[in-house]
């Protein structure tokens, strides 16, 4: 469910320049975990810290698979 | 519909389905200053922001986003042999806040390779990609940018006059260095280009089956004189501007060759920022310059002397010759 809803944020955010500049503006992973889940919530998407840690280990995955 | 790329750059792109497809990252105001483009991928990947949220785009959104931003222009192009000191020209030429320097960049590799992945791919299309692909990287993210330098991965100068087409008239240099001391470094570290599978055996001048038993170290050594004899072909029937250099005139001549060649024009700013890039170990910022001349000689294995000195010195004479001839001794 989790990740369901983290995926939906996430295409939400890719086109939604306000909401990327919010995410950017975190200076440490702590202050983006709680701000993405906060704006998260704010726009229906409901996903923990851990489906975030989750999400960023598949993204880390995927961008060295894709370098081979 | 493509979507608002302002501040994104084509960090990668991949072949999914027989496509070629373009991969994203939120860059900002981040420049290209590590030694490599990797590095400073990887140094912003670390913020969660740009690891999670990467845009996707097909090439077609790439070239169609060029038509329409096409970036700074590209003022040289820096080939080189591997291991000779290019990493330096490529942080002298980033210690300019004018320059928008791409140090072997992932994307451009992509695309000059294309026609090995992608069956069908022609010369027409890749010189259209790669244009798309260095547009979108050299866009201008700070005011004062005003040129794009491509430092390319060794292997490149086998592809020299596709990227002319693409580049027409742009100044470029070719890089070399002793091969005895290259072959060292390559033994202590591969290159990726000294392994078989990277290149076209018929890049340089082999049949596929003649691959077959080669040793590591004579593949090695075939590589770096293939390399080179291209460099010098390229230099012999150039028609604009550009340079030979070798590795030892690079401390004492570097900057006045770049400067010439280039058209750099320091100001009195630039004079601390460019002492500085020839003071440090280029691929390592953090440690000072060392000659490793003497070191590289005595470490290189007796097998590989011999294979370097076997293919590699008589086209490494012959550069030197060319570049002696055309330098008038310097």
């Amino acid at each position: 469910m989790g990740a369901e809803a983290f995926e939906r944020f996430r295409l939400r955010v890719l086109e939604d320049v306000t909401l990327q500049d919010a995410l950017r503006e975190t200076p440490d992973t702590a202050a983006f975990i709680a701000r993405a889940i906060e704006l998260g919530a704010a726009h229906g998407c409901h996903f923990t810290a851990e489906d975030l840690h989750e999400a960023l280990r598949a993204a880390r995955r995927v961008w060295r698979e894709r370098w081979i | 519909m493509t979507p608002d790329l302002e501040g994104w750059v084509p960090a990668r792109i991949h072949v999914d389905e027989g496509q070629p497809r373009v991969d994203w990252c939120h860059l900002g105001g981040q420049r290209f200053t590590d030694p490599f483009f990797d590095e400073t991928l990887e140094r912003r990947l670390r913020h969660p922001f740009a690891l999670l949220f990467r845009h996707q785009t097909s090439m077609d959104a790439l070239v169609e986003r060029h038509a329409r931003q096409p970036g700074l222009p590209v003022r040289g192009l820096v080939f080189h042999m591997s291991r000779c000191g290019s990493t330096l020209v490529a942080q002298l030429l980033a210690a300019l806040p004018r320059h928008i320097v791409l140090s072997e960049a992932g994307p451009v590799d992509t695309v000059l390779r294309a026609h090995q992945r992608l069956p069908g791919v022609t010369d027409t299309q890749r010189i259209e990609w790669l244009r798309a692909a260095v547009g979108a990287l050299g866009q201008q993210r700070h005011p004062e940018e005003r040129a794009v330098f491509l430092k390319l991965d060794a292997w490149h100068i086998l592809e020299l006059p596709l990227l002319q087409r693409a580049f027409p008239g742009v100044p470029w240099m070719f890089l070399y260095r002793d091969p005895v001391e290259v072959m060292a470094s390559h033994q202590n570290h591969r290159g990726a280009h000294m392994l078989p599978g990277l290149l076209d055996p018929a890049h340089l001048g082999l049949e596929a089956g003649q691959l077959e038993g080669m040793p590591m170290d004579e593949y090695g050594a075939r590589v770096l004189a293939a390399i080179c004899d291209a460099g010098l072909r390229g230099y012999r029937a150039r028609t604009g501007t550009a340079r030979l250099m070798d590795y030892r005139q690079l401390q004492p001549e570097g900057l006045r060759v770049l400067t010439e060649l280039f058209g750099l024009e320091p100001t009195a700013e630039d004079a601390p920022r460019l002492r500085d890039a020839l003071e440090r170990n280029a691929k390592n910022p953090v440690l000072p310059f060392e000659d490793d001349t003497e070191e590289k000689a005595r470490r290189v294995s007796s097998h590989g002397r011999a294979l370097a000195e076997l293919w590699g010195r008589p086209i490494h004479d012959a550069l030197e010759a060319e570049r002696l001839r055309e330098d008038g001794g310097l």
